[in-house]
Order: C-alpha cells, then structure tokens, then sequence
C-alpha cells in the first residue's frame, strides 16, 4: 500500500487546480521517522548523559515520533540507583519541573544490554532471530533516521558502560552498511560528549548530516548542578538544544541550519561542528521537523479518484497521466528480501 | 660466577673501581648534604603540588547539607552529660542503646578482652556499642563506619561527649533519608584505641595480639567497610577542625579522603588545620616556607612514631580508609566560631560524597607528606632526595667491599709460589679457604648482637613479670632493663675481640656488613614509613660513614661519643624530651618509662613495631659500629 499512496498523493497533487498553492518544502522524500538515542554511560556521577538521552526522546515524542520508532537505550538506571534522593526520577533541571522518566517512557535496551555489538546489530539489522520487533531497527529506503549518542568520548571513540568503546570507524561502517541494505533515506547524527567531532570524521556513506557538541581536543561541559541530588544534570549542548526544540511544534517551520546554529561559542564553550559534505540538501532546505518529528503532509481535496479495480500493476486513469503512465513490464520483479537468511 | 668474582678482577672495571674507591669519600657527605637541602626544599609552595580529587565517583562538596537540628543536638548533648554525671564509672551503653532503638536501628552489644601482658597481667574487660542503618535500597552489601570513643570524666583525654551526641542526631537524621546505598554503622567504643580494634578484630575476624585481646565474635554484621570517619568533639563550640591522617607504623589514609575532608570543612565554613595548624596566608613568603616546614616535621614526627594520632589508624590495616576529625576550641586560633550542627553538615557532606564511591578508594595517594592542608608531596617527589641522603651508605659499601684484599691475586699468589714446589701442593691452594676472608672473626661480631637483641626484644616480657613479683612497677622495669642492656652491651666489642681481634681486612668486612644491613633497613623501612626512614638515615648516615677504627685515642674518643648520641636509647630519650620541651628532667625521665612501657604494649597488642626494630635491628647495627670504633 506505501508505494502505492505516494505516487497517489502527487497525481492528486499535480492534478489540483493550483500548483503554486503547494507551500515550499511539502516534499519531501522520507516516509517515516526514526529515532536511535544512546545512552552510552553508567553510574550515578553519570546522571547528566541519562537525563539528556531522556530530554531528546521527550522532544521526539512531543513532535511525533512513536514508541514503535523509537530504540531508545540506557546504560544504566539512573531512576532506580539506591543514591537518587527522589527515586523513579530523572530531571534534567534543578527546578525539578519535568520527570523525563515519567509512566509513559519505553526503554529498548536497557543496563547491561546496551553493548556496542548491541548498537551495530541494530543499526545493520544483523539482530538475533528471536528479537522481538520492539528492539529492531524496522527502517527502510524512506525512512529518516535520527540518531543521537551520548555518553563518554575520546578521541575517535565513545565509550560504553565503562568497559568497552565503539570506534569512528566502526560507526562509519555501520552507517555504510545501513546505506547498501538500503536501511535509511537521511541520517541525523548527532552527538553530545567530549571531542565529539571526532565521531563524525571517518564517516562516508551519502546523505548524513552530523553535528557534534565539541571539536577534537575540546571537552564538552554540563550545564549545571542540582544540589538537591548532588549531580550535573544536563550537558550545555543538550540544554540549547532542548531549549530550541521545546519551541518546535509540528508545523514549525525552522530548518535543521536553524538547527545546526544552536549553542554558539559563548553559550556552549566548545565549538559545535557540523559535517554536511555527505548531505546532498542545503540543509536551510529542511525542516526540523524532518528529523526530530513525524509529520506528514497532507493536502484536503474535494475531487473523487476512482482507484479502479485496487490492481496494482493495472495503471490509475486519472486525467491525462495514464497516457504518459509507463507500460505494464514484460517480467516479474520482485524485491530482495530485506533480511536476507544466510545459512 | 658474575657476583663472586672480585670486581677488581679485569682492566676497565678496575679502573672504575679505583675512581670509586679515590671519589666516594668526597661524594658521599655531598650526596648526603644535597638530599637533606632538596628534601627541606620540598616543603616550599612551588615545590610541592596541590592536592586534587582523583575519584570521579566522589562528587565531593556538589550537594548542600541540610542538616538544621540544633536544638535536638543540643538536648541530646544535655542528656548524655547527665547520664555520664550520673554513672562517672562506667560507660553509659543502656543510655546509647536506648537512643539508637528508639531510632529504629539495629543495635548490637560487643565484649572483648584484653590479657595485659606486662607486670601482674591483669584482665580488663571492655564493651562497644554499634548501630547499624541498613541501606534502605540495596542490598547490605557495603558500609560506612562513623566512629566515637567514649571517655570517661576521669580518662587522660578530653572527654568526647558531644561526639557521642552527634552519633546519634546523625542517625535520626540520617534515618529519613532514602538516599542511602551503603549501610552506615555508627560506632561507640571504649579504651579509646583498644576498642576499635577488637571491634574490627571481631569484624573481620582477623585475631590481632596474639591471643592476647580477646575480642569474640560480632552478633551483627554490615558488608564490606568502604571507608570510616572517626569523630572527637571536645567542645560545643568548635574554633577549628584538626584532620588527623597517620596510622598504624606510619600508613596513612588515601589522599582522596583527606582532600575530601579538608574541602567540606572548607566549603562550610569552618577552619580546618592539619597537625594542628593552619595554613600561612603568604605560602611563598620565607614566613610561609618556615611554617610550611614545621607542619611538614610535625607530620614526620609523628609518623616516623608509627602509633596511630586517632582511632583511625586501626581501620588502615584492613585497607579501610579512614581520618580522625578532631574538633575543638582553641583559644589562640583566630576566626568565628562554629556550633555543633555546623560540624554535623560537615560530616553529612562527607557521608553523601562517600555514598558516591563504587569501589574502596584506590585513585589517589597512599604514600606522600602533607606540609598544609592543601598541598601534598607525592612518593614520586620525596623518594629522589631520601635515595640522596642514603646513597653513602651504599657507596661506603661498595668501596668496602672493593677494597677488600683480592681473593684471586691471593690465590694466584699461592698457585706461583707452588708451581716453583712439588704440583700437589698448588692443587690444594683452591680448596683451602682463602685468607682475606676471616669470617670466623667478622661473624661472632654480627651474630652476637643481633642475638643480644632477639633476646632483649623476647626478655622484656618475662622480665617484667619477674620484676613485678619484686614490686617493681611496669614501666620502671622496662626502662631498667633497656638501659642495663644498652649499657651493658657496650663491653660487648671486648667479648668478642678478645679471642679473635680483627684484622684490617676483618674490619672492612664488619664494615661492609653493617652498611649494607644499616641501607637495607632504611629503603625498605622508606617504602612505608618515609619519615622513620628519613630520621635513621640522617642521623645515622654521617655516624654510619665515620665508623671505623681510629689508631689516635682522641679520634677514638670523638667517634665513641657521636655514636653514643645515636645510640636508639639516647635518641628514644631525646624524642621525649623534645616532645614535651617545658618538663623537668625527672618528669622527662618518667614520661620516658610510661613510653617505652607503652611501646611495647603498642609492639604485643596492635602489632606496632618501632619497638621491635629499634631492639632486633638498630641496636644490633649500632653495636656493630661500637665494635668497629672498639676493635683495635
């Protein structure tokens, strides 16, 4: 039915009375959003990086993004650590406002679980057989990937769960084999740690767009102290972030270099860095909501289409397009099975 | 053969061995001169570095302190001197026990036993009271010890009752919170040190004393102890805040929790000095050089003592971090002055930073010297100028040892002159041992001291024993038998040498022997306790050096009385002196019997051993050196 709906949308589109009407940027060429938010370390002096993670996905909820596409991963529980003075919370302020951890979060992997062969399976799709689909990345050639990573890093290297660390190399792979199985339409890489910068460097797949919270050689800084619980709450790039996408709405308009200007030097300390060579559109192109949301364009039509017999291979008769429309192919095709079984 | 073949032996090396023998006369006082100038040098500010928080965990001084309950503080404070008022004699543990139930803490009773080993060998009973706060979220895996001795109205040191209070208006606020991840275990204790370490005896189960304090078996446990504060409040008002640090022969808590102590205190407001005193406002200044330099030979002097300055120095032994706060008024330290709750946030800060921990302190330093309250001088920094004051020790043996008669030119010398007689005789030459060599002379000279002092270190006991029989009280009779050994041990060299003297090749060797023994006690002694070592080395480097035969009676002489003024009893009796400078002469002498007793009950008890070395090693290599300067 997907690959049936859009050509529709856009015959029923060409074929109103008005083109012009049609506002800038309704095009677009994802079908669906996905979010992958990482949270790479443990321990309660670590709180900050669970409170951003849950930050991000609050504001992804907010904007649209389901459950059932988000893979959101937790290093360790900080909700539930014997030290926090108000347990079952996160907060990611001092003013205690919001409990990011609140009855409607869905954690994916969670504690243990979240291990860097964790992380690469699920971004290849390469995920034991009995998997369930709530702990899969179900992305395709339309879909819009958000990622977002947080934790400890290094130069090059991000570190997981105080044991292990995933490379920029391994990332980049990743990420490519993501591209030649077709798993992604436009990545949203972005990370919050120290040397960040460093992560985005070594990748070579088409269509990412990166922003890092700190160049190589400078440490991104948490934002502030809550000394009621005794910890750093929220990192600074995270903190502008969130502040900028707790403005959004779904029918913002911003665009991603909106995006991509948030936390400037004096407010951040480290220098934000972007990497855009990979992303064919100028990204003041695109919306915010392309990435951190789930928004579909819908235009309202007062015409009747008569979809004909609901056969596929048959062409829509609509106006003039059936003779332009292509001619019934002399094979059968089939596509390459998704997950393909290798034994 | 590498080792036993006489390094003389070959062109090159015996060159190098005769640079060494002609310099090392010169070199080893300038070497010695030079480590103690660096050494001094390294109590100056931009000498020394800052401490600083290696454990990321800790996240010392980030939460604010809420405690506020003053008046319950107060009233707690009032009750307890009543209860003390009441019964002087004994410890008030139904009064304690009462308040932490009330609490609803698990309170436990615990006995032990002490045979006191000297004189009659009476029996004294003591009991601790402990109370534990299980962690209201985890499992009782870990805990946090926060200790108090209770002292009695009439005991030698100020009495400790607003500790005792503050134990238990900790707990009830403690006991409301619900950010607890480590079971806290608030401890009374009684006879001040021996309390804490039976109660840790029991704990761990790990008998100390050698069967002589009896310390039982705890009913209730805590999990695994991750660090320990030890509490003396002396007064209400509190004018500064003393950290006390050195442990048990010298061990000193890691660096991350003294930091964490000092900076608390700093955060709060209230003075905090470590040995006593504060830091200089103008640490660059020669003022401030000279201030730094005292606290640093405050702590040096107390640490080369190796008994623990606070109940603290027990929990090291069993890898526990542990610091005393010592509160007090003093009238001469400037500034506001702070009340009980203000001292109570304080350890609130200290027990939610160690709350913080994930594992024992192991990031930051074990071994270093602190010459303020902020400032440290690492192992890294303090070993190069010890390993400089010491060197010519092991130099003076090298070129000992190279100036000893060769043992194959002698041999050689025999194989020439027998290959001009019958061949049988040259085969011989090797098996017969070999001249230079009078070991027959040398060994009785080192194995009867080190005998003598085995024997001394074993007699004192028995002798006690014996003498109280006679009516002798303890200390005198420690102190007699020390000195009768000290100074009967000085015919020694005449015992010795009268059947055997040495001769010149027999001298070297006794020489070589006892420096190479004097080096080995003082680097090994300076991996764990670095002041001890400095101590010994400085003053016996020099003696150490200049020990040797004088033919001129007047050199003799001189040598005979410098090595007197280090003999370990003379300078045992000087360190008393010098620690109470305003005593007459027979308080001194006095107070030097009440020590030596008390040292060796420390050696039996605790396991301290200055004592022991002092009579198993200084005194031997001493002696050795009076033989050397007496072998004539």
């Amino acid at each position: 039915m997907k690959l049936f709906v859009f050509p529709l949308c856009i015959i029923l589109l060409l074929n109103h009375a008005d083109c012009s009407e049609i506002p800038a940027g309704f095009f677009t060429n994802h079908t669906n959003n996905w979010a992958v938010l990482v949270d790479a370390s443990r321990f309660w002096f670590n709180y900050r990086h669970v409170a951003n993670v849950l930050s991000v996905y609050r504001s992804v909820k907010k904007l649209g993004i389901p459950d059932s596409h988000i893979i959101l991963m937790l290093a360790d529980d900080m909700a539930c650590n014997p030290r926090n003075p108000r347990p079952a919370t996160v907060f990611n302020n001092a003013n205690q406002h919001i409990n990011v951890y609140g009855s409607d979060v869905e954690v994916d992997y969670r504690g243990d679980e979240v291990t860097v062969e964790r992380l690469v399976r699920l971004l290849t799709g390469r995920l034991e057989p009995s998997t369930p689909p709530t702990k899969r990345l179900l992305t395709d050639d339309r879909s819009n990937v958000l990622i977002y990573m947080t934790g400890h890093g290094g130069d090059g290297f991000l570190k997981f769960q105080d044991a292990e660390e995933i490379t920029s190399t391994e990332l980049a792979d990743a990420f490519e084999q993501m591209w030649q199985q077709r798993r992604y339409n436009n990545i949203f890489f972005m990370i919050d740690t120290c040397q960040a910068a460093s992560m985005y460097e070594k990748f070579y797949s088409p269509n990412i767009l990166a922003v890092a919270s700190s160049q190589v050689g400078e440490d991104s800084l948490s934002h502030h102290l809550d000394s009621s619980l005794g910890v750093y709450v929220i990192d600074k790039y995270t903190y502008h972030a969130l502040d900028f996408m707790e403005k959004l709405r779904k029918d913002s308009k911003k665009s991603m270099a909106d995006f991509l200007r948030v936390c400037p030097r004096h407010q951040c300390v480290s220098t934000v860095g972007v990497r855009s060579d990979l992303f064919p559109r100028n990204p003041a192109d695109v919306r915010v909501t392309e990435f951190f949301g789930s928004v579909r364009h819908v235009e309202r039509t007062d015409r009747l289409v008569d979809l004909g017999d609901g056969d596929a291979e048959t062409p829509v008769a609509v106006g003039t397009r059936a003779e332009t429309a292509a001619p019934a192919p002399a094979g059968s095709y089939r596509y390459v099975a998704q997950f393909p079984v290798m034994s | 053969m590498g080792l036993l073949t006489s390094p003389t032996a070959g062109g090159s090396s015996k060159k190098f061995a005769n640079i060494l023998i002609k310099w090392e006369p010169v070199v080893s006082p300038l070497l010695y001169i030079a480590g103690i100038i660096w050494f001094l040098a390294l109590a100056y500010h931009p000498y020394n570095a800052g401490t600083y928080f290696s454990e990321n965990a800790l996240l010392p001084g980030l939460v604010t302190n809420e405690f506020s309950d003053g008046s319950e503080l107060a009233r707690l404070l009032k009750a307890l001197e009543a209860e003390a008022a009441d019964h002087p004699d004994t410890v008030p543990h139904p009064w304690i026990r009462a308040q932490f139930r009330q609490l609803g803490l698990q309170v436990y009773p615990h006995n032990f036993t002490l045979r006191y080993p000297l004189g009659n060998g009476s029996v004294f009973h003591g009991e601790n009271t402990y109370a534990v706060l299980r962690a209201p979220r985890s499992g009782s895996t870990e805990a946090l010890v926060l200790s108090a001795p209770y002292r009695r109205p009439g005991a030698p040191h100020p009495p400790n009752h607003a500790a005792v209070a503050m134990l238990v208006a900790l707990a009830k606020y403690f006991r409301r919170q619900v950010y607890w991840a480590k079971d806290i275990v608030f401890l009374v204790t009684e006879h001040e040190q021996l309390g804490v370490a039976a109660w840790l005896s029991a704990y761990h189960q790990q008998p100390v004393g050698h069967g002589l304090l009896d310390a039982g078996d705890l009913p209730g446990r805590a999990g695994s102890i991750q660090a320990a504060i030890n509490l003396e409040v002396e007064s209400a008002t509190v004018s500064h805040v003393d950290v006390l640090v050195e442990g048990l022969n010298g061990q000193l808590p890691n660096l991350d929790l003294v930091k964490m102590a000092h900076w608390i205190c700093h955060q709060e407001h209230i003075q905090h000095t470590t040995q006593g005193r504060a830091d200089h406002p103008r640490p660059h200044s020669e003022a401030g050089y000279r201030h730094s330099l005292q606290t640093l030979l405050h702590m040096m002097a107390s640490q080369a003592a190796g008994t623990p300055t606070g109940n603290h120095g027990h929990y090291l032994r069993y890898g526990i971090q542990a610091v005393t706060l010592r509160a007090l008024d003093d009238r001469a330290m400037p500034g506001p002055r702070s009340g009980l709750s203000h001292l109570a946030r304080v350890l609130e800060g200290m027990f939610r930073s160690l709350n913080n921990l994930l594992e024992r302190f192991h990031q930051s330093f074990f071994f270093y010297l602190m010459p303020a309250t902020g400032r440290y001088i690492s192992i890294g920094l303090y070993m190069p100028p010890f390993a400089l004051v010491a060197i010519g020790i092991v130099l003076r043996a090298l070129t000992c040892w190279l100036r000893l008669p060769d043992t194959d030119d002698s041999e050689r010398q025999q194989e020439a002159e027998g290959a001009e007689s019958v061949g049988k005789k040259g085969g011989d030459a090797c098996d017969r041992p070999s001249e230079p060599w009078p070991l027959a002379a040398v060994l009785p000279c080192v194995l009867a001291p080190h005998a003598l002092g085995a024997v001394t270190l074993a007699g004192l006991v028995p002798l006690t024993q014996l003498l109280a029989a006679a009516g002798w009280p303890t200390e005198r009779a420690v102190f007699a038998g020390l000195l009768t050994v000290s100074v009967g041990s000085l015919l020694l060299p005449a015992i010795t040498n009268r059947r055997s003297p040495l001769s010149e090749s027999g001298r070297l060797l006794l020489r070589c022997v006892t420096l190479i023994e004097l080096g080995l006690l003082v680097f090994t002694a300076a991996l764990f306790n670095i002041s001890l070592a400095l101590i010994v080395t400085t003053l016996y480097t020099p003696v150490a050096l200049s020990a040797r035969y004088y033919s001129s009676a007047p050199a003799r002489l001189l040598a005979s009385l410098c090595l007197l003024l280090v003999h370990p009893f003379t300078l045992q009796l000087a360190a008393v002196a010098l620690g109470a400078p305003a005593l007459a002469w027979r308080a001194v002498l006095a107070a030097d019997q009440r020590a030596l007793a008390v040292a060796l009950v420390d050696s039996l008890v605790y396991g301290a051993r200055l004592l022991d070395v002092a009579c198993t090693v200084l005194l031997p290599l001493w002696l050795q050196m009076w033989t050397l300067v007496h072998c004539g």
